[in-house]
């Protein structure tokens, strides 16, 4: 019974501690932090977009100061709060969502407003400005996609027996996923 | 005779179906040969205009390597037309791999919607705003007095003159000149018609042979009027060797019963397999670069 016994072990420390499992693990790891910061590089392409949509707008409707403070005030927030993926807890991660559904938010006033201004909307500048931030919005979602798609594969692989056990040893932890906001995330949208 | 009618009204409902296509389900131009980057299974757009679009797109990927595909679909359903051209550029990865140098046109007529999609590599070149450019000022106008074929090619032209960042050459620009009821490549608009004639014919031949398998000729009175009311197997067909079965038959007419001894054909021949089916359509065809996209482009109804 008791060879039997180290047997067994030793077949389950030969089956989980082998450098295949620790390598898928790491692998996966890399492929969210990539996606990871490809959803950065399409919110801060948005929070680019910003300053000139915020000119471009002012020129036409100067009154519509509250407005146009709220999407500064929003970018400036939004743009403040980072996220290291190799340490992202849910909190974290929601509170960097909650952020960036501000600026969408106030965009998304900011362009109803510009509907009042038929001078406005006509602007060669602005109707790229709005092209421009439909399209972003759309690789924010694609990017988001992904990112739960590679962090589902890795957290799969961390909980999963037997790699759950190599997860544990080396510190492998779970990342965290974007929930699906209600409604607040559609993309603003451009209507000729 | 019922299983007769059961045939014709199949393959009826078969061929008129006004398909509803999602991303797995849209034939992949390329299956056809590697010059083909248009699909348009439903034909809205004529042959003259595929062909013109076909010679555009081959100049640009030959000139740019930016590999363009035209989608026109009657219908997606209730599906996004954002989230359709997505899937369907992944799942045919468009573009050269690495490069990422692949554009998708996506038109669906029942919801009147048009979606350009970049990838990675050419959003610098076709930007979003150059994209919603074009399909507001080339293309809707087109669309909106129904013109679709015009409208496609005006598209095409467009971005192929950005992504060439000069003048198109003056073959692909007598679309700016013609009507849509112009011709775009060749003078071939009636081929259009014998096809859909050779159709017809072809679908009645086919119903003429169906019949004539259970409709035969009487010995005894010479007419054909016996019909098919018994099928029995004498030996049953196996995978590479046929088979034997007896046909009875009854005259209608003069009510006289004749058999005939008929081979089945072995599996093999009917095509019956017994696991895996070959069905490899990739001999002679071409295939996508393999690049993907970020979602990027423009999109809007008109």
């Amino acid at each position: 019974m008791k060879n039997f016994l180290s047997i067994l072990v030793l077949g389950l420390v030969a089956l989980t501690m082998n450098s295949c499992m620790y390598n898928s693990l790491v692998s996966s790891e890399e492929a969210v932090e990539a996606a990871w910061s490809q959803v950065e590089n399409q919110y801060q392409r948005r929070a680019d977009l910003v300053p000139n949509l915020v000119a471009t707008v002012k020129g036409y409707a100067a009154h519509e100061q509250e407005t146009l403070q709220g999407v500064v005030d929003a970018r400036a927030k939004a743009t403040q709060i980072t996220i290291d993926p190799a340490n992202a807890t849910p909190e974290q991660l929601a509170a960097f969502q909650a952020a960036q559904g501000e600026l969408s938010q106030a965009l998304g006033r900011l362009l109803a407003v510009a509907e009042n201004y038929p001078d406005l909307k006509a602007n060669e500048n602005f109707r790229d400005l709005q092209a421009q931030l439909e399209g972003t919005e759309n690789r924010i979602a694609v990017a988001r996609q992904e990112f739960n798609e590679t962090a589902r594969a890795y957290n799969q692989k961390v909980r999963r027996f037997p790699s759950n056990i190599v997860a544990m040893i080396f510190g492998f932890e779970k990342k965290p996923y974007f929930e699906a906001e209600a409604g607040a995330q559609s993309a603003p949208t451009v209507a000729f | 005779m019922r299983r007769f009618l059961l045939l014709i009204v199949l393959s009826i409902s078969l061929m008129a179906q006004a398909a509803t296509y999602t991303p797995e389900s849209v034939p992949n131009p390329k299956t056809g040969g590697q010059e083909q980057y248009v699909a348009n299974p439903d034909a809205i757009l004529a042959d003259s205009t595929v062909r013109w679009l076909n010679h555009c797109a081959a100049m640009l990927y030959d000139s740019t390597h930016v590999e363009l595909c035209v989608v026109a679909l009657s219908s997606i359903g209730n599906m996004e037309a954002f989230d359709f051209a997505y899937e369907l550029f992944q799942r045919w990865g468009i573009g050269r791999a690495g490069q990422n140098t692949g554009v998708l046109m996506l038109f669906v007529l029942d919801s009147h919607d048009l979606r350009i999609m970049t990838g990675t590599g050419i959003e610098g070149v076709l930007t979003d705003a150059q994209c919603s450019k074009i399909m507001h000022e080339d293309m809707f106008p087109a669309f909106k007095k129904e013109e679709y074929d015009r409208g496609l090619c005006l598209g095409v032209l467009r971005i192929y003159e950005i992504c060439t960042n000069g003048d198109a050459p003056e073959e692909l620009l007598t679309v700016r000149s013609a009507t849509n009821r112009g011709r775009f490549g060749s003078q071939e608009d009636d081929e259009d018609w014998i096809g859909v004639g050779v159709v017809v014919g072809l679908f009645l031949l086919m119903i003429y042979l169906i019949w004539s398998s259970y409709v035969k000729r009487c010995p005894k009175c010479h007419r054909r009027r016996a019909h098919l009311v018994k099928r029995h197997t004498i030996k049953a067909a196996t995978e590479y060797l046929p088979g034997t079965e007896e046909l009875t038959y009854c005259c209608r007419r003069c009510g006289h019963t004749f058999t005939r001894t008929e081979t089945i054909l072995s599996h093999q021949m009917t095509g019956r397999r017994g696991g895996s089916s070959a069905g490899g359509s990739f001999s002679g065809g071409g295939s996508w670069g393999g690049g993907s996209t970020s979602g990027g482009g423009a999109g809007g109804k008109w």
